[in-house]
Parts: C-alpha cells; sequence; structure tokens
C-alpha cells in the first residue's frame, strides 16, 4: 500500500510539473501569437501604404501626358500607359504583349539596330529621336528615352514631338519664303531706281523731241528726225516699263496670321544673327490672330532687328513685346515718323525696341525712303525697311518709329481693327470733262528736283500755252506758297525729292491751299497711293498731251 | 531552434523510454524556460544539447546515436504534419535535394528571422543520387543524417539505398552526405 500510495504522489507531482509546464508552454504561446498578430498588423498597415503609394504611381503614370511603356526581356509590352498608345494610335489592349518592334518602320528598325540599341546595351541608357510608325501609317516623331531594367526588359518614356517637327518645317519654310522675298525686294528696288532714273532722262529726250517739233517746219527733215527721236524714247519707256519688276503674289495676300508664333520664329532666326553681346528679350501673348501678309511682316520685324543689331553695336538689349496698349517708355521721344494711317483703336501691337544710340529726326525721315540708299549715306538703313512700306499698302497697319537719342529707337506696329477702305479718284472721267474758257493763261508752279526734267516739263507746259515757275528745292517751293499774294492755279510735283516729299509737300500746302489743285508724278507710280489729295497722279515719263488733258481736267475741277 | 523541435524532442523520450524520464529531463536545472516548450516559440539549441546529453547518459546510449535516432523520428513527425508539402515531391532524392530550395523557403515564409542550417545539393543524379553539403553554425549533423534516414523510411527505400557521411568538420556543423538510391531493373518511384 506504501508503495502504491508513494507512486501516487509521485505521479501527482510529475502530473503537476507538467501542467505547470503546459500552463507556462500555453502563456509563451499566447505572447508569441499577440507579438505576430502585431507585427502581421504592422506589416498589413505598411504594404497598404505601399499599395497605395504604388497606385497613386500607376494613376499618375497612366494619365502622364508622355508615353511611357514597359518591355520585357523578350521585348513585349507588358506595360504601357494611355499616351504611349494613342500616339501611336492604338488602344493599350491592343499593344500589350505585342513585340515593340510593330511601331517602327523596317528603315528605323535598322537604325536600332546598328546604331540605337548597340549604344543601349553599352551604356543601359539611350536618349534621342526617333521615328515611329502609327497605325494609321503616318509618321510619329518622338523624343524617346530608354532605360535597361535588371529583368532584362526596357522602360522607355517618349514624347510626340510631331508638331514641334512640324512647327520647325514650317520656320525653315518661312526661312526660305523670306530669303526669297528678300532677294525679290533688293531686286525690285534696285530694277525701279534704275527705272527711275532712266526715265527722266527718257522723260526728256523726249521733250526735248517735242519743242524741236513744235519749233521746226513740219515737211522739214529736222521735224522728221525730232518726230522718230521722240517715237524712240516712247519705245525705250515701253522697254523700261516691261522691265519693271513686279513683286511676287507671295508678299500681296492677306492671311489670318497668328502674330505670336510668328515673332517667336522671327525670334528663333535672328537669334542666328544676334551678336553675342545682345540679348533678345520676348514678352509676347500664346496667340495674337491679325490680318497681314505673314511673309511682308517676318522680313519687316527681321530687317527691323538686324538694323537694330548694328545700331547696337557689340552689346544691348532688343526686346519684343505684343500687346494691346502701347508702351510709355519712348514718351519722351526726340525724333519720330510714321507710316500709314492711325486709326483709333488697334487689335494688337508688336512693339521691337533696341538700346542704341537713337536716330535724328532728319535721318529718321528718309528710312522708308525707296532711294534712299543710293543718295544718302545714313548707315544701316537698308533695303528692308521698305517692306514695312509694303506692310502698310493693304492698310491693315500703321507703323511708327519712335527714338530718343542715347537712349534707343522702338519700331511700332499696329494692327487695325477694322481695314478702311479709300475711294480711288476717277481721274479718266475727270478727264473727258470739259476745259473751261478762262481769260488768263492758268499759272503753274512745278517742284522737280531733277533740272532737265523741270526744264523739259516747263518748256512742254510753256508750248501748252500755261505759264509756269519751276522750283528745284521743294522748301523753296512751300515758301513761295505761303506767299499769300503769289497766284497759281496748279501745283505740279514729283515724288521723290530731297528735304521733302511730294507726298508730305502736298500736305503742307493742304494746310493753308487747301483749294490747290495738286497734280503729283513719279517713275513708280505704284508708289503713289491714290488719295483725294490729289487731284491726278501721272507716271513718268509724261507725254505732253497726258499732261495737257490732266491739268485742264484739274483746272476744270478747280 | 524550433519549438516543434523540443515538443517532437519530449514526444521521442516519452515514447521511446519513459513519462518519469522526460519528466525529470524537463526539470533539468539551466533550461532556458524551466522546460516550457511551445511549438511556435524560438529556444537555445544548447536547451537541446543538454537534454540530449542527459537523456544519453541515463540510457546509456551514445549520444550521436541518440540524436541520429531523434533525427529519424523528427522526420516522421514533420512529414506527418506536412503531408502536402512532402507529396509535392515525386522521390526521396526530389525531397532530399528540395530541402534547401523549396522546404526552407517555405519556413522562412513562417518564420522570416529563424536560423536554419544550409543543405546544397551537389552531383545530383536524377532519382539516383545527390550528394547534399551540410553547414549549419549548430553541430547537429547527426540530426541531419537520422533526418535523411527517416526520409528513407518514409519513402520506403531504407532497404535499397546507401547513405554516406564525411565529416568536413569535427564538431558536427559541415559535413557531406551522399544518398544512393538503387532502384533494381525496373524503375521505381523512390
Amino acid at each position: 500500500m506504501a508503495t502504491s500510495k508513494s507512486l501516487h504522489n509521485d505521479d501527482l507531482v510529475r502530473l503537476e510539473r507538467k501542467l505547470n509546464r503546459e500552463r507556462r508552454a500555453r502563456e509563451e504561446a499566447e505572447r508569441l501569437l499577440e507579438e505576430k498578430s502585431s507585427l502581421l498588423f504592422d506589416v498589413n498597415q505598411k504594404l497598404e501604404a505601399e499599395a497605395k503609394r504604388a497606385r497613386s504611381l500607376v494613376a499618375a503614370i497612366q494619365s502622364a501626358s508622355d508615353g511611357i511603356a514597359i518591355t520585357d526581356a523578350q521585348g513585349l509590352f507588358v506595360f504601357m500607359n494611355k499616351a504611349h498608345a494613342e500616339m501611336f494610335g492604338y488602344e493599350v489592349e491592343e499593344l500589350l504583349g505585342q513585340v515593340w518592334s510593330v511601331l517602327y518602320s523596317a528603315k528605323e528598325l535598322k537604325r536600332f539596330d546598328k546604331q540605337i540599341m548597340p549604344d543601349f546595351g553599352r551604356d543601359g541608357f539611350w536618349h534621342g529621336e526617333t521615328t515611329g510608325f502609327a497605325k494609321s501609317g503616318a509618321y510619329v516623331f518622338q523624343d524617346i528615352a530608354l532605360t535597361a531594367l535588371p529583368d532584362g526588359g526596357l522602360i522607355c518614356a517618349t514624347r510626340d514631338i510631331t508638331k514641334r517637327r512640324a512647327n520647325q518645317i514650317r520656320a525653315r519654310e518661312l526661312e526660305q519664303r523670306l530669303q526669297k522675298a528678300e532677294q525679290e525686294a533688293a531686286l525690285f528696288t534696285v530694277g525701279n531706281a534704275v527705272a527711275h532714273d532712266f526715265n527722266n532722262l527718257i522723260g526728256a529726250i523726249s521733250g526735248y523731241s517735242v519743242l524741236i517739233q513744235n519749233g521746226v517746219d513740219a515737211h522739214s527733215d529736222a521735224y522728221k528726225y525730232a518726230t522718230r527721236i521722240s517715237q524712240a524714247a516712247d519705245q525705250a519707256a515701253g522697254v523700261i516699263r516691261s522691265l519693271e519688276v513686279e513683286r511676287s503674289n507671295d508678299t500681296d495676300s492677306l492671311d489670318e496670321v497668328d502674330l505670336a508664333a510668328l515673332v517667336q520664329t522671327g525670334v528663333s532666326i535672328a537669334e542666328a544673327i544676334r551678336p553675342p553681346g545682345i540679348a533678345i528679350e520676348v514678352d509676347i501673348p500664346e496667340t495674337a490672330i491679325v490680318r497681314t501678309n505673314e511673309v511682308t511682316l517676318s522680313r519687316s520685324l527681321l530687317n527691323i532687328s538686324k538694323n537694330a543689331f548694328e545700331a547696337m553695336g557689340s552689346e544691348g538689349e532688343l526686346q519684343i513685346r505684343i500687346t494691346q496698349e502701347p508702351s510709355t517708355a519712348f514718351d519722351q521721344q526726340t525724333a519720330y515718323l510714321s507710316l500709314g494711317e492711325a486709326a483709333e483703336s488697334y487689335e494688337w501691337i508688336v512693339e521691337i525696341s533696341d538700346t542704341g544710340p537713337g536716330i535724328r529726326q532728319e535721318k529718321l525721315d528718309n528710312i522708308f525712303d525707296p532711294f534712299f540708299t543710293t543718295k544718302a549715306t545714313l548707315k544701316g538703313s537698308g533695303l528692308g525697311l521698305l517692306s514695312l512700306a509694303a506692310l502698310v499698302e493693304s492698310d491693315t497697319a500703321f507703323v511708327e518709329v519712335i527714338s530718343r537719342l542715347d537712349y534707343g529707337t522702338q519700331f511700332r506696329v499696329s494692327f487695325k481693327s477694322q481695314p478702311t477702305e479709300h475711294a480711288l479718284p476717277d481721274i479718266d472721267q475727270d478727264i473727258r470733262q470739259a476745259v473751261p474758257q478762262k481769260d488768263e493763261r492758268p499759272h503753274i508752279l512745278i517742284v522737280e528736283d531733277e533740272a532737265m526734267m523741270g526744264e523739259v516739263i516747263a518748256s512742254t507746259l510753256q508750248n501748252l500755252g500755261y505759264t509756269c515757275e519751276l522750283r528745284h528745292d521743294p522748301r523753296k517751293a512751300l515758301t513761295l506758297l505761303q506767299d499769300e499774294s503769289y497766284h497759281v492755279d496748279l501745283l505740279l510735283t514729283d515724288l521723290t525729292m530731297p528735304h521733302i516729299k511730294g507726298d508730305e509737300l502736298t500736305d503742307r500746302i493742304k494746310g493753308f491751299r487747301g483749294d490747290l489743285p495738286i497734280i503729283i508724278y513719279s517713275g513708280q507710280a505704284g508708289f503713289i497711293k491714290p488719295d483725294p489729295k490729289y487731284t491726278a497722279i501721272l507716271r513718268k515719263p509724261i507725254a505732253a498731251n497726258d499732261l495737257d488733258e490732266a491739268i485742264k481736267a484739274a483746272l476744270s475741277k478747280a | 531552434m524550433k519549438g516543434a523541435v523540443f515538443k517532437a524532442f519530449e514526444a521521442f523520450v516519452e515514447e521511446r523510454w519513459s513519462e518519469e524520464l522526460i519528466d525529470s529531463t524537463l526539470n533539468l536545472e539551466g533550461l532556458s524556460t524551466d522546460g516550457a516548450y511551445t511549438s511556435v516559440g524560438d529556444y537555445p539549441h544548447s536547451d537541446m544539447l543538454t537534454m540530449a546529453v542527459y537523456v544519453a547518459e541515463e540510457t546509456g546510449t551514445p549520444v550521436n546515436v541518440l540524436v541520429r535516432e531523434f533525427g529519424e523520428y523528427l522526420f516522421h513527425v514533420l512529414a506527418s504534419a506536412h503531408t502536402e508539402m512532402v507529396a509535392s515531391f515525386s522521390s526521396c532524392i526530389d525531397m532530399l535535394s528540395g530541402i534547401e530550395s523549396v522546404i526552407h523557403r517555405d519556413v522562412r515564409k513562417l518564420y522570416s528571422n529563424t536560423e536554419l542550417p544550409q543543405f546544397d545539393v551537389e552531383d545530383r543524379d536524377g532519382d539516383k543520387s545527390v550528394k547534399l553539403i551540410y553547414r549549419s553554425s549548430r553541430p547537429f549533423a547527426d540530426l541531419a543524417e537520422g533526418l535523411i534516414l527517416g526520409a528513407f523510411d518514409h519513402y520506403g527505400v531504407k532497404a535499397n539505398s546507401a547513405l554516406s557521411r564525411y565529416d568536413h568538420a569535427s564538431d558536427g556543423t559541415h559535413a557531406a552526405f551522399t544518398v544512393t538510391v538503387n532502384h533494381g531493373d525496373k524503375q521505381v518511384s523512390a
């Protein structure tokens, strides 16, 4: 019994120890479980945060405007955002699982083989431009960055530069057209300068031959020879007319032009010829639509820029601004010149300002003169500025040059909101009117800087039965006319003269003798814009009959 | 060392000898948790060495034999607890070759910070033979040998298999085991 009881006690003691061990083990297991649970919770939190970050990243990639695609080691697309697929005209699903080479032409793939992939394999990175192939068959010009992935695949980030490429092509085309227009303008100007001088000479020959005819017997040899001289002069005038260079249509048409894009293109060209010490500052809106001739305006802006660079020398700043309100920087001007007719309001204004020495008024007055380069010595007044004159011909713009000595010069081209139209004087109808009978012979004041031409016209007028007076200097003619006692029935003036041009002379005279009929003439009648202030516009060489008819018509209206 | 190994040792001693022996073993001085082990815990391997030496002395069994026999027993315990994993191997050689790449990978999923011995596969010849290189910071090459023998038993190839062992270290931390399974004339799935 004792042994049995002892065994029973041992069993109990052992059992108790075992129970204690089991209890401690259970407590330890529970503690470990809690620890594990807490760890799992933390891990779960971290995972959720990571997943959220990953989702944001994917969303950002999906909505990115740049194309992003990932390929595996076999070159198959495993990821692609919408922008990448759309760039090539596909849906994302159509390209996933496809090999990347489906997006390129055989020619471009050769380039990948020989140039791009060897560099990419060596560096693990490649950046450059490639030409892809859209689903429609159209080219896709891409800026592309390839980065190698550890698994042998690659990540491709790309941007569609088709628009940029198109703009580059457009800029190149515009540059070529500008160059052509520049050449044409030079030819036009030089050709017409020559024509102008020849017309004066032919006018003299023609005029003198008529004077000879009037002074000799109509049956004499002298009369016959004078007639032949006159006929030859007429033929020579015709030849000169046929030689005159016509401007191409490229500079005639008016279009809706985005001034902002045009200036941007112009700046990129100007950048190429900019001296290193000169900065170009640009302040332009996104778009500024005006109605003008694109080539003429481009030439004008570029030529203004070129002139500004020349004026500034080695350093300075060229500011180009497109605005709706003119700036006040040049309010304290020392010289001013305008071209065209001002309007009450403007759609857009382009201001090109330099920090050069400025231009004196007397020099500024001549910068738009077509023959200025052959007569004067002002440095930097190239033929190019003539394009500004062409710009105002269509009456869509008003040009101003504002200069301040030791401060700079600003060219301001203001585009009109509504193009205005002028009624052209009906010369033919006026000529057909009856000539009034007068008791006294009409007195005509001739203003002509070329001595020989003036003498011919004066002799012709006298032969036609008029009295006349000739002034070679328009300033003297003006002084004469300012004398109220001076009687004159008609003013006959050349257009191109030093000091005061014929059109300006007309404006000044109209200020105090508003009723005086004025006939203006030029070798290039196209340079004179029809205006009611002129009673008639004639073209040199002027035939005696034409002159007589025009004078009679003008006097009949007076 | 994993608590599951300690729990298996408790069961091994109790089954092979007696409840009294395991009780006295777990009552030994110096054990880290006063002999209370749970299968989800981790315990110092010195506890296992203390207990193995004690049981060997009490039963008159050499320690290496005791540990090897425990290894055989342990394999059966683990195989019955993880039947799906064991079933995923096509043969004994396949299973032994997958200790490192499959079994230990799964163990690390559950116990990321656990320290496991390394079983590198060298010179595997299909289902016929494989050379395993055992490396551990603990001296349990005998346990590894017992586990391999347990696998032979589990796959029923004990009678026609050979196991040779070469100790690279005398303390049982580095050894090479060459396992050969003789399938005879017919192809036997081992």
